[in-house]
């Protein structure tokens, strides 16, 4: 009887229920008749090709959700899909998983792997497949010339575009002598070679060197040769990884060259937020080279960092995330230009190659070999309120990676459709 | 050839291998005693770095942190002695290596679940920063103390084995455990004790080694096969292998970097291969 009395008050008998059922029906009918009729959109297919375990798992997480929060940002946001696939870092996996995410779960594009020689092997794979692959990393400089592809884009950076400024900037700055320091393997070597040719082509001189294991712990005996080098270096310019640089960073301090006012710079950054408080201070005054920081001060940076903090809490926004986020954006971009229609990859390749606009990072363009020609900074390492910051020491322009005549660091780049 | 660096270089490599005499100790005597081949050993040297990160940063101070993170690993290691190995004595040599090797993996990922997978490294006084000139050479502080402390702290343990009350019931129980028994002596005090002390020591190395390189969750294993290296070029479960094993592994390392840059990290094992075609049995037999 309650229920009954309840019923009564709100009007809701039998009879008002059925007008106001008829009414919403008749609504829904007529809006939909003048409403433009939305087809039922089509689905955007994003594969991924990271590596979400080993030494690369946290880079290939960051790289995945800086895409994320790009496509999130994106009016196909609703339509977005994504398949991520682990490559373990080994080329062979990654051409696997490449082939597996576009004949099976068909994507439309992919994210390419990290590691350059796994890239390399991908991009070789899909060019005569005509299937479109962006990368974040994987920056095999022979993608940059010889082996360029239409179908394939390097969105990040490059070793050659951090190297070539930076040999200019040590000249003008710090003076004509350097000490060249490097993790024996591929990006080691590159970093040097990039840097050293410049440098004694514009009158520096390279007072010694080095390449030491991947995993050296004891840099004591490295040190022991920097400090007994002569002339006395101006600084010390190369490229070490990880727990390595940590290490060596601990033990130059230790070995007073701090003191001795010889800074080290390192090429292709190295100086990250996620690795700098472990550091200690003998990372202070130091430089890295790179293409973006975490404290870099423009205003899609702060709106960048405050979108992911958003979207992704408690995590870092570091170079990971901006270049998973740089690559959503072209994608975003390509799809803009190609109206929207994920399957006209040719329109969406046009509209990357013609991308130009603001990023986080700076001003963004593509070069015709498909290789992104981005801002390059000089950050340093300084101390504010007890924590340790990356402060823009100079902003060196902009820079692509030479892809034609003889001094291109890759080879003759000649694209063909 | 740069023979000016000859001398520093030696001194690094004996630095390098001081810290090794502690790991490798510890390692060497859980198995001249108890012929218990510690997998997880390289683990408690991590836990002390990490133990000592923790209390550098929470009490500010690098002493504290030198004596309690051992005391605190030596404590895990009682309690990993008692109820994890001691039920498996006498039994298959294979059933203590999968647990140590076990108890390596728990160790690694508990280390990964508390302080996370970034790098951390403990911060020195100022005081140790800077370097002290003698011979016309600079060398840096906190090596110097480090060569000093483990130095002093392997004389003690050399001390402590050869002429002490203690020294004489362990160098007896590496030749005959049960007449030890027979004696009235508690075994399995003295397993503790023994084990507690390479516990200890490889946690106070790990401290060491904390704040001169980076602390991460994958430096266990590093760890553990520079100690297994000294303890087979020395000899399994010899003291003074450990000692010297360690020396000539921290010379070599430090020469190799000085003289085959590019193959720098093959100077150990190369040693070790050459110790082992002469040596079967590593340079020093058991004590």
């Amino acid at each position: 009887m309650k229920s009954n009395d309840k019923n009564r008050r709100l009007g809701l008998n039998r009879r008002n229920f059925l007008k106001a059922t008829a009414a919403i029906a008749a609504a829904i009918i007529v809006s939909s008749l003048f409403l433009p009729v939305q087809a039922a959109k089509q689905e955007i297919r994003v594969g991924l090709t990271l590596s979400y375990s080993g030494v690369y798992a946290m880079v290939g997480k960051r790289v995945e959700d800086g895409v994320r929060l790009a496509f999130a940002q994106s009016k196909y946001k609703d339509q977005v899909k994504f398949f991520s696939e682990d490559t373990q870092g080994k080329p062979n996996v990654a051409i696997e998983k490449a082939q597996k995410l576009f004949d099976k779960e068909k994507v439309h594009m992919l994210v390419g792997p990290i590691a350059g020689h796994e890239s390399l092997a991908v991009s070789e794979m899909l060019k005569p497949k005509k299937k479109l692959m962006l990368l974040a990393y994987g920056a095999n400089i022979k993608l940059c010339g010889e082996s360029c592809s239409r179908y394939t884009f390097l969105c990040g950076h490059t070793p050659w575009n951090q190297s070539y400024p930076a040999a200019d900037w040590f000249l003008k700055t710090l003076g004509k002598k350097v000490y060249l320091i490097g993790a024996d393997y591929s990006t080691g070597h590159e970093v040097v070679k990039f840097f050293k040719e410049p440098f004694e082509k514009k009158g520096g001189q390279v007072v010694g060197s080095f390449f030491a294991p991947l995993g050296t712990t004891e840099f004591a005996p490295y040190l022991a040769k920097i400090k007994s080098a002569s002339p006395k270096p101006d600084g010390i310019f190369g490229f070490l990884g990880g727990n390595d640089l940590i290490n060596f960073v601990k033990q130059y301090d230790e070995f007073g060259l701090r003191k001795e006012n010889i800074p080290i710079i390192v090429g292709l950054g190295g100086f990250g937020p996620a690795i700098l408080p472990s550091m200690g201070d003998g990372v202070l005054g130091n430089y890295h080279v790179f293409h973006y920081s975490y404290w870099l001060e423009n205003k899609e940076n702060t709106a960048f960092k405050a979108a992911f903090a958003k979207m992704f809490p408690g995590e870092l926004a570091d170079e990971s995330v901006i270049l998973g986020y740089e690559v959503g954006t072209m994608m975003v971009k390509g799809l803009d230009a190609a109206g929207g229609n994920p399957d006209n990859t040719e329109k969406i390749i046009d509209g990357i190659e013609k991308v130009d606009y603001k990023s986080p990072r700076g001003h963004i363009k593509m070069d015709p070999n498909h290789v992104a020609n981005v801002p390059i900074y000089l950050f340093q390492v300084q101390q504010k309120d007890g924590k340790y910051f990356l402060k823009t020491a100079a902003s060196v322009g902009n820079f692509g990676t030479p892809y034609s005549g003889p001094d291109a660091p890759g080879g003759e780049c000649k694209m063909s459709k | 050839m740069d023979l000016s660096l000859l001398l520093p270089n030696l001194l690094y490599g004996v630095t390098i291998g001081s810290t090794l005499i502690l790991i490798a100790s510890g390692l060497s005597l859980t198995f001249g005693v108890m012929g218990v081949l510690n997998f997880a050993h390289g683990g408690l040297c991590m836990l002390g770095a990490y133990f000592g990160y923790t209390l550098v940063q929470v009490t500010g101070n690098f002493w504290l942190s030198l004596i309690v993170a051992p005391l605190i690993v030596a404590g895990i290691g009682i309690l990993m002695e008692a109820f994890t190995i001691r039920p498996l004595y006498g039994l298959n040599p294979l059933y203590q290596l999968l647990l140590t090797v076990g108890l390596a993996m728990i160790i690694a990922n508990t280390v990964l679940l508390t302080w996370g997978g970034d790098q951390h490294s403990i911060t020195l006084p100022p005081y140790f920063k800077g370097y002290v000139h003698f011979f016309s050479l600079d060398y840096p502080r906190f090596r110097l103390f480090v060569l000093l402390f483990s130095a002093t702290i392997a004389g003690i343990l050399w001390i402590t084995i050869s002429r002490t009350k203690w020294g004489i019931v362990i160098r007896a129980g590496m030749h005959d455990l049960e007449t030890v028994n027979a004696f009235g002596i508690n075994i399995f005090r003295v397993f503790s004790i023994v084990f507690a002390i390479g516990a200890g020591l490889a946690a106070l190395a790990g401290v060491i080694i904390g704040s001169m390189r980076a602390i991460n969750p994958e430096m266990d294993f590093e760890l553990l096969t520079s100690a297994l290296l000294v303890v087979v070029i020395g000899g399994m479960g010899s003291f003074r292998g450990a000692v010297v094993g360690s020396l000539l592994l921290g010379i070599t390392d430090a020469f190799g970097a000085q003289f085959f840059t590019g193959v720098a990290k093959f100077s150990v094992w190369f040693l070790m291969v050459v110790v082992l075609l002469f040596r079967p049995e590593g340079l020093f037999k058991e004590d």
